[in-house]
């Protein structure tokens, strides 16, 4: 098996079909990606409860931590997708032989600034995913 | 409008005009599915309102590709200078060159990125930059002596 590096990661977002890198990444972190299971305990079972899978994935969830410009693309995009919603894809590439990439449909957008007196501006971008990614 | 991409520029097919998706070459995912590239080098052009043109000022706009022509140019309003430092905070980006010290040394033309063993890959400057820094290392230890 493969030990990635963080390093060499590129998150890029399509704007009109066409991907462009995040500037200034400090984080990502893709979240909640999970099998769905419905409750198979009966009465005539054992003690411990049983679960199966029902068939369901919960998609995960995107989140970037990066320094923060309103006048860079992606950050102004990502703000007016926020104020007109549309669905839009994101790749992630991996570094190893390959490369690896992954690209998700992301339904929603948000961003949380955080301006301090002692730290550049930043953010956290989140972006909820749906469907398989590809 | 017209641009030329100055680095490989990752597409969704399904959502260009048909000649622009033509232009897009495949890229082998370990899963067989393909994912699409514009090359470095592609030209693109188009009047003003088309997507075409529209895409030509976007991407001169992210660094992803270089304005080619007056009218592109103009609505940019970079100097060069500035379109060159967007490009090598475009290209930074895409080869997820996050490090300070490695963003530095990019910049400087030492490195040109990671290879798939993630090891630095050399650039123009690289040979200069070691032959500087082994230099003011033997500097430093004769000083010391």
């Amino acid at each position: 098996m493969a030990i990635l590096k963080s390093k060499g990661t590129a998150i890029l977002v399509s704007i009109s079909a066409s991907y462009t890198a995040m500037e200034e990444v400090q984080s990502i972190s893709v979240s909640g990606h999970k099998s769905l299971s419905m409750p198979t305990t009966s009465l005539a079972g054992g003690s411990h409860m049983t679960k199966a899978p029902n068939g369901y994935v919960e998609t995960p969830n995107i989140s970037v931590e990066k320094l923060w410009d309103p006048a860079n693309t992606v950050d102004a995009f990502i703000k007016t997708t926020i104020a007109t919603p549309v669905a839009t894809n994101v790749k992630i590439t991996y570094t190893n032989s390959g490369p690896t990439s992954v690209i998700y449909s992301c339904a929603t957008f948000g961003v949380d600034e955080s301006i301090s007196l002692t730290d550049p501006v930043k953010a956290t971008i989140t972006m909820e995913t749906s469907g398989a990614p590809s | 409008m017209k641009a030329i991409l100055n680095q490989k520029v990752y597409v969704d097919t399904m959502g260009l005009p048909k000649e622009l998706a033509l232009l897009a070459e495949p890229e082998p995912q370990k899963d067989g599915t393909n994912h699409w590239f514009w090359p470095r080098g592609m030209v693109i052009e188009g009047d003003a309102g088309t997507f075409a043109g529209i895409k030509a000022v976007h991407l001169s706009g992210t660094g992803q590709a270089d304005p080619a022509d007056d009218e592109t140019i103009a609505i940019i309003g970079r100097t060069p200078e500035e379109q060159n430092a967007q490009r090598v905070r475009s290209e930074m980006a895409a080869k997820g060159i996050w490090d300070k010290g490695d963003r530095e040394l990019y910049m400087a033309g030492v490195i040109l990125g990671y290879d798939a063993d993630l090891k630095s890959i050399p650039g123009p400057n690289w040979d200069a930059y070691h032959a500087a820094r082994e230099q003011a290392q033997t500097q430093t230890k004769t000083e010391e002596i």
